[in-house]
């Protein structure tokens, strides 16, 4: 191990992280009726308290990647597990009787060797391989470093190529060769290390218009150019996603809470100005952002019904754009900042007596029930947000309208009125928009979605099995020792064997 | 004339990268397996700036299609790994590199390592970035110090001997076919170490 490493507090150290009730898709194969859902899908949590010392297990939740190909097609391990939890029962097996089940099953596959590599299920899960993959094995516990003098530490963390990195991460070039010898010879690389990346979070390559932060916000914000106003203009200009933007980056910088990306009830505008971007805060109402930024600009919801970029005139003008029930929009919210993608089955959480189908889409139908069960209720809260045009254009666009619902009755029939504000997230009850994503901001989900997010940046990749450790104890220190800090964060995850192994 | 001997020392480029590989694999010194083997590919953008910083250049000066669009942020942007989010719709860098990926990697590192070099020629031996030390005398040794001067710029740490042998035996290909074997000889070194595995990837 490195000397980073072994300087980090144990607290650093700590390897196996949270448990939890994870809704992973390793559960819909027991809950798919409609009069079988429960509100926790626990099967994902039953395997880590079966193995809480499991790397799979460190992030809180065990991937539906463990028993399933793409759900809820089995994968070899899935298969067998499968074949041994309660064998004789008709499926789809009530959700009960799953759980019940479940703890035996696993227990009875453990000797077994699934992908026929050599190792017991039992021995790839504790290792943090993957037991239905032949070419995932435990690691050889001896590693070959035949010139230990000569360029990069290959067996564990490298301090010098973790300096390299985080200046081609973070500042967007090498450090030259003076640069690399000055660090070298530094008394306390580790603390240099660490003073280099305080250096590059200030630099236009990663916090600038278009920099590296900001371009993490591609997928979230979903920029169109021909629909764009204000500064570069389309030809249809409906909303600025530069608000977007500048507002996504500030979150992410400057130590600040990365909730207020869900929870903040201000804007922020990026400004290039004497070589860097500055970004600055700012609060009006919609009639003194009209009077500002004009018809095309203005941010139209009221600061009491704000609630961080989901409630941003681009999200809702991309998003919510015609529709009564905005599915698209609150499943948006849920891929972008929660990393739960529901068309992959992700982060179902099933409500009883859901979905109602206010606006008669059929979507309680078999087939649909499992995922709208999931969706449905966690729609509503979005539903007074006005997007393109306004409901029925009785209400200004993309403010807050109470009575939304009651525009849409002429395309959805009657029962859209009746569509409630309140809602379900995580199987807890909120009033409104403003309370969803106070819900969503403090979950683990939140946490995860926001370590994954700079984790794929930084390494291209998921966390491998034997890195969920690392994973883990990032997520969870996320609130409690980095205070929602992105950037208290990144000086976490560059000290991570993952990050600086050559 | 130009065009044809700069044709002639990319092609010889190839040549010299094998020597300059196969110098860098000698079995004694076996370079091991790393534990990770997670091998990152540095963005355009990344990869400009640190040939831009090795050769003395801005950004904007390593190379132009046509004369007018920037090699790598604008002609050759999502191939070499860019994001073009608001007109293209691609919000990350592909997942892996495009076939035409070396080729728009040749020509930024074709251009700029010629742009270096037309520069070095104007400011004359002493006010040279680079090349100075050929343009004065073009002897084994100057063409050594050279060689080393591409790998410290480029590369930031000094070179290895065989290095410089791979690089060194580049010349004697080469100076029997070119009719300008120092410019040739320059422009395709520096070419060398700018594509090499090293240079694009950390």
């Amino acid at each position: 191990m490195s000397a980073v490493s072994d300087q980090l507090p144990p607290a650093r150290r700590r390897r196996w992280g949270l448990l939890g009730a994870g809704v992973a898709a390793i559960a819909v194969a027991g809950v798919t009726q409609a009069d079988r859902v429960v509100a926790q899908p626990s099967a994902p949590a039953g395997f880590c308290e079966a193995y809480p010392d499991a790397p799979a297990c460190a992030s809180g939740e065990v991937s539906c990647t463990m028993c399933h190909e793409a759900p809820p097609a089995l994968n070899l391990y899935g298969a067998d597990v499968s074949a041994y939890l309660l064998a004789d029962e008709e499926r789809p097996l009530h959700v009960d009787d799953f759980d019940a089940g479940l703890g035996e099953a696993l227990a009875a596959v453990e000797l077994i060797d699934s992908d026929d590599d050599g190792y017991t299920n039992l021995d790839e899960i504790l290792a943090g391989s993957a037991p239905s993959d032949a070419s995932s094995a435990p690691d050889a516990p001896d590693c070959d470093d035949p010139n230990e003098d000569d360029g990069w530490a290959l067996c564990g963390y490298d301090i010098d190529y973790a300096y390299k990195k985080v200046m081609l991460d973070f500042c967007g070039r090498s450090p030259t060769l003076a640069e690399r010898e000055a660090f070298a010879e530094d008394p306390d690389r580790p603390e240099a290390l660490h003073e280099t990346l305080d250096g590059c979070l200030d630099t236009e390559f990663w916090r600038g218009m278009e920099g590296r932060v900001w371009n993490l916000g591609n997928r979230k914000i979903g920029p169109q150019q021909a629909v764009k106003a204000g500064v570069t203009a389309g030809p249809i200009p409906l909303a600025d996603y530069d608000d977007d933007y500048a507002y996504f980056v500030w979150t992410q910088t400057d130590g600040r809470d990365a909730r207020l990306v869900l929870t903040g009830q201000t804007f922020v505008t990026a400004r290039y100005d004497g070589g860097a971007t500055a970004y600055e805060e700012w609060d009006r109402s919609p009639d003194e952002d009209y009077e500002l930024r004009g018809y095309d600009r203005y941010q139209a919801v009221e600061k009491e019904h704000r609630a961080g970029l989901i409630t941003h005139r681009w999200f809702l003008m991309s998003n919510t754009m015609f529709t009564g029930v905005p599915r698209t929009t609150a499943a948006q919210a849920y891929r972008a900042y929660l990393g739960y993608d529901i068309a992959r089955l992700e982060g179902l959480s099933p409500v009883q007596g859901e979905p109602v189908d206010y606006d008669g889409k059929g979507v309680a139908a078999t087939g649909c029930v499992d995922c709208h069960s999931t969706l449905d209720p966690m729609t509503y809260p979005f539903s007074r947000y006005e997007g393109i045009g306004g409901s029925n254009q009785r209400y200004e666009q993309y403010a807050y309208s109470e009575d939304r619902m009651e525009g849409f009755t002429y395309i959805d029939g009657d029962a859209v009125a009746d569509t409630p504000e309140a809602g379900v997230v995580f199987g807890k009850e909120v009033a409104n928009l403003v309370e969803w994503a106070a819900v969503a901001a403090d979950s683990d989900a939140f946490k995860r979605a926001v370590v994954l997010d700079y984790w794929r940046m930084l390494l291209r990749e998921d966390p491998r099995a034997t890195e969920q450790s690392d994973y883990g104890a990032l997520v969870d220190r996320f609130d409690s020792e980095h205070g929602y800090s992105v950037e208290a964060m990144l000086h976490d995850l560059i000290d991570t064997e993952a990050y600086g192994a050559p | 004339m130009r065009r044809n001997s700069l044709f002639r020392a990319l092609t010889i480029a190839g040549t010299a990268a094998l020597v300059l590989l196969a110098a860098g694999c000698n079995k004694s010194e076996d370079p091991g397996e790393s534990a990770k083997a997670r091998v990152t590919p540095k963005s355009g953008q990344v990869w400009a700036q640190d040939l831009a910083n090795g050769l003395g250049l801005e950004a904007w000066e390593l190379c132009a299609e046509l004369g007018s669009y920037d090699c790598v942020s604008e002609a050759h942007l999502i191939t070499l790994g860019g994001v073009e989010p608001t007109r293209l719709g691609i919000d990350e860098p592909s997942e892996n590199a495009s076939v035409s990926a070396p080729i728009a990697v040749d020509r930024v590192a074709t251009a700029a390592c010629g742009e270096r070099y037309a520069r070095d020629v104007d400011a004359g031996a002493d006010g040279a970035v680079i090349f100075g030390a050929v343009l004065d005398k073009d002897r084994k040794r100057k063409r050594e110090e050279v060689a080393e001067n591409l790998v410290r710029r480029l590369l930031a740490r000094h070179p290895t001997k065989e290095e410089v042998d791979g690089l060194m035996d580049f010349y004697k290909t080469i100076e029997d076919i070119s009719d300008d074997p120092v410019r040739d000889w320059s422009i395709g070194a520096c070419v060398v170490v700018a594509t090499s595995t090293e240079a694009l990837f950390y």
